[in-house]
């Protein structure tokens, strides 16, 4: 299976990739600018998740390889939040 | 599935792209270390972070995240060149990414002579009479951009090591391993950026 | 295994020399040679290391000054932790029987990068003499103890840099390892060894490595978090600053409890390859030791905060860091289960990796029940950083590695050099070790249950029947050593020669020669059963 010929993307698809990532920056930045509160931190970081997970599904090609690396790095995340949250039991209790 | 060992006899793409990703891991974690002091504090000092932030340049931030992002999709196509064989635009293209990488160095550079001319760095008494907050903001934005900005050095280098690869015939259609790597390695330079400027340019 | 002896032979990899003299070995990639230049350097690093808890135990064998003074005490128990983690049982079993032997556990020809291979001893040599500086640079020794507690680690004025940066790098070369294993178990099994059919000692190195990847970084981040504490005055734990000491507390045991588990996984799946081949028998629950393997990787991994109980922590924390803690005794209490069931009607031979495997079991379960007061909270308040908590660690981290490392070294001594040990000296040896063993460490639980704090050079009256017999026991149990170590040194060089299966061992290191030929197996190895496919 590992044999398979690797996936080029065309420079269409490269080009649209940059184009979506610099429209979320700018989103990100525009959100600064709406009162939102509490809230604003969420959605920025929300769609720094969306680029983040942009450029490792294509510029990484993550969606291309096996499944192994795609499972390995979600829980990667998955165990970095966790440890986050633990860490957070106890500044959040104290 | 199952691989015969004879690693000298025939070639397995998947070892050097598995160790790379591997240590990928490491790289996360190791900003992860920080994400986390920063999450700490920015708890404790959510009002102070806020204010500080301030004080951070949003239009040199902004100048170089797009300075990455394009730099990603240079990469990116450089790679896609070598995987098409075409060694000549690829090494252009790595040239490009090389010359958009200084330009995010020497940005960085001039950002943070302007803090430090400005008594904003770790230690300086003029920091220490904002508060803690302030004082952790700063020493946290120096660690961390810090850290970043090693990483793109170390980036650099590797770059240079690869257009030696490709000039010396290392690195060809067949075995575009090491710039693949490169490239995995500078697009997570790319996304650790993401979140470093989200989290210390877009506080509002 | 009769015609292998008959055909002409491929050269051992002793034999084999592509460079000229010590190059053969500085400048190989051959895993076997590498994981004997790391056994090389550990026993040199071990017998400092031992010598300084040699030192410490005579200091306390009575009150009042003994041998030496106060801070000199505070270097040599902060240097014996150093050497002894961060150089000796950290990347111990996995540095040097993961090296030598799962390449051919798996049946390959090498690791999967081996450059990286040996880039990953440069940089732990780099490491240890780095570590090591700090001892003889001016400005003194460091004192902190080896876990460079904020904010006294950017505080003191001895070498901490040296210190703090000699154990970044160390983590740098457990982590290069940690990649090359994992990397070699995925892609370089041999024909027919699908997950399930592959040797415990591998899944204990493939849990180890995932932790060794994961954990490593975070520490490192952290020491040099202290490194620029003290450059640059960032304050990240410093109080004056604002900072939290309570936090670099959690970080580094995010790295330093999974570090245990670093320690304690290799030597699980060592007994794990012992008994079976000892007892001739199945392993009793091949899957249910696989699982828990992984389950004490990832539960391993949260519950780094029961070496904080009394540091300040919520309470809600501290609840769910206790519950944690009892968790993952289970499926250490599981494995222990499977060890007990494979030896039962079992045809046991009685050879010294025996004796070694089973007295693991045996220190393992003391240290681990005892693991359990301390991870119950009320109890912990009252045991906390006393010599009951010196005590427990031993037990796990030297009783658990150390028998484990040793009982390796004679599992697979006569594989790694051809040749045979003398086994009434080997035995005489662990007897003495044993014996030493549990009367150096056995009265600290009861002096700790007393109130002697740890990391004390002195202590009042009431303490001294029980630290004259912990030092007594320190002899002997170095006396022990001694005669183990010089045994094998001796047979390494004179011993008759071994059989290519001394043990009648099922798994694929016995079917090779012994010592093993450079590229491991004459032929490759294509694998149709289980490991232990025994009668």
């Amino acid at each position: 299976m590992e044999h398979k010929k690797t996936h080029i993307l065309s420079l269409k698809a490269q080009i649209s990739i940059l184009i979506a990532l610099i429209v979320l920056t700018f989103m990100a930045i525009g959100v600064t600018k709406i009162e939102m509160g509490a809230y604003s931190l969420a959605v920025i970081l929300v769609i720094a998740a969306i680029q983040a997970y942009i450029i490792m599904a294509y510029h990484m090609h993550l969606k291309f390889e096996s499944p192994f690396f795609r499972v390995m790095v979600i829980l990667l995340f998955i165990l970095f939040l966790a440890v986050l949250f633990v860490t957070f039991l106890d500044y959040i209790y104290r | 599935m199952t691989n015969t060992s004879a690693h000298s006899e025939h070639y397995d793409a998947q070892i050097p792209k598995m160790g790379m990703w591997l240590f990928i891991f490491t790289e996360m974690l190791l900003f992860g270390g920080l994400f986390i002091v920063y999450s700490i504090y920015r708890y404790i000092y959510g009002d102070a972070f806020h204010l500080a932030a301030q004080e951070l340049n949003l239009t040199i931030g902004t100048i170089n995240s797009m300075i990455l992002l394009f730099s990603s999709t240079t990469v990116a196509i450089a790679i896609s060149s070598i995987q098409r064989g075409n060694k000549k635009l690829s090494a252009i293209f790595i040239i490009i990414t090389m010359v958009l990488g200084i330009a995010f160095l020497v940005n960085k550079y001039f950002e943070w002579q302007v803090k430090i001319g400005h008594g904003l760095y770790p230690g300086s008494t003029v920091l220490a009479g904002f508060g803690h907050g302030d004082t952790l903001f700063f020493g946290l934005y120096f660690a961390m951009t810090g850290l970043h900005a090693l990483h793109m050095i170390i980036g650099l280098v590797i770059w240079g090591y690869a257009l030696v690869f490709i000039q010396t015939g290392k690195t060809t259609q067949d075995r575009p391993a090491f710039i693949e790597n490169s490239g995995l390695y500078w697009h997570l330079i790319d996304v650790i950026w993401i979140f470093l400027f989200s989290l210390f340019y877009l506080i509002t | 295994m009769s015609e292998s002896i008959h055909e002409t032979k491929e050269p051992s990899y002793l034999e084999v020399k592509s460079h000229k003299g010590i190059w053969n070995w500085l400048l190989t990639t051959d895993h076997k040679r590498i994981g004997l230049m790391y056994l090389y350097a550990m026993i040199t690093f071990f017998g400092v290391g031992v010598i300084l808890g040699l030192m410490m135990k005579l200091e306390l064998i009575a009150p009042g000054k003994t041998i030496m003074s106060a801070q000199t005490y505070n270097s040599f128990f902060t240097l014996h932790g150093i050497i002894m983690i961060f150089l000796i049982v950290v990347p111990g079993l996995p540095a040097v029987f993961g090296n030598f032997f799962l390449p051919i556990l798996i049946g390959a020809k090498d690791v999967a990068f081996p450059k990286l291979n040996l880039l990953s001893w440069y940089v732990y040599m780099l490491g240890a003499v780095v570590a090591l500086s700090s001892q003889f640079l001016s400005g003194g020794a460091p004192d902190t103890g080896w876990t460079f507690y904020a904010p006294y680690s950017f505080k003191t004025s001895t070498n901490m840099l040296p210190a703090v940066l000699g154990a970044f790098i160390l983590g740098f070369s457990s982590i290069l390892t940690g990649l090359n294993f994992i990397v070699t178990m995925h892609r370089l099994r041999a024909k027919g060894m699908t997950w399930m059919k592959m040797p415990l000692f591998p899944w204990a190195l493939y849990g180890t490595a995932w932790i060794q990847l994961l954990a490593t970084p975070i520490v490192g981040i952290t020491l040099l978090m202290v490194v620029a504490e003290r450059t640059l005055q960032i304050g990240f734990f410093d109080p004056a600053l604002g900072g939290d000491p309570i936090l670099y507390q959690h970080l580094f045991w995010i790295y330093s409890h999974p570090a245990v588990y670093i320690m304690i996984l290799p030597a699980m799946g060592v007994v794990s390859e012992i008994l079976p081949t000892f007892a001739q028998k199945t392993i009793f629950g091949y899957k249910a030791i696989v699982i828990s393997t992984i389950a004490i990787a990832f539960v391993g991994y949260f519950v780094w905060g029961h070496h904080m109980f009394t540091s300040g922590m919520s309470g809600v924390a501290l609840y769910i860091f206790s519950l944690l803690t009892f968790l993952v005794a289970i499926p250490s209490a599981i494995k222990v289960f499977n060890w007990i069931a494979t030896l039962y009607r079992g045809s046991i031979r009685l050879e010294t990796p025996f004796y070694w495997a089973a007295s693991f079991i045996f220190v393992f379960m003391i240290g681990g029940l005892s693991g359990l007061v301390l991870g119950s909270l009320a109890t912990d308040v009252y045991v906390h950083d006393t010599h009951f908590v010196v005590a427990h660690f031993h037990y796990i981290v030297f009783g658990g590695v150390g028998f484990a490392f040793i009982g390796a070294m004679h599992y697979w001594f006569p594989k790694m050099y051809g040749r045979m040990y003398d086994a009434s000296w080997a035995n005489i040896g662990w007897l003495f070790f044993f014996i030493g063993f549990n009367f150096l460490y056995m009265p600290m639980f009861y002096l700790g249950i007393l109130g002697m704090p740890r990391r004390y050079f002195d202590y009042v009256d009431k303490f001294h029947n029980g630290n004259i017999v912990s030092t007594i026991g320190s002899w002997v149990m170095v006396f022990g050593l001694v005669v183990i170590v010089a045994n094998l040194i001796k047979s390494a060089r004179s011993g008759p020669l071994a059989d290519d299966n001394p043990w009648n061992g099922k798994t694929l290191e016995w079917a090779t020669s012994s010592p093993p030929p450079l590229e491991n197996f004459e032929i490759e190895p294509v694998v149709t059963e289980g490991p232990y496919e025994y009668k």
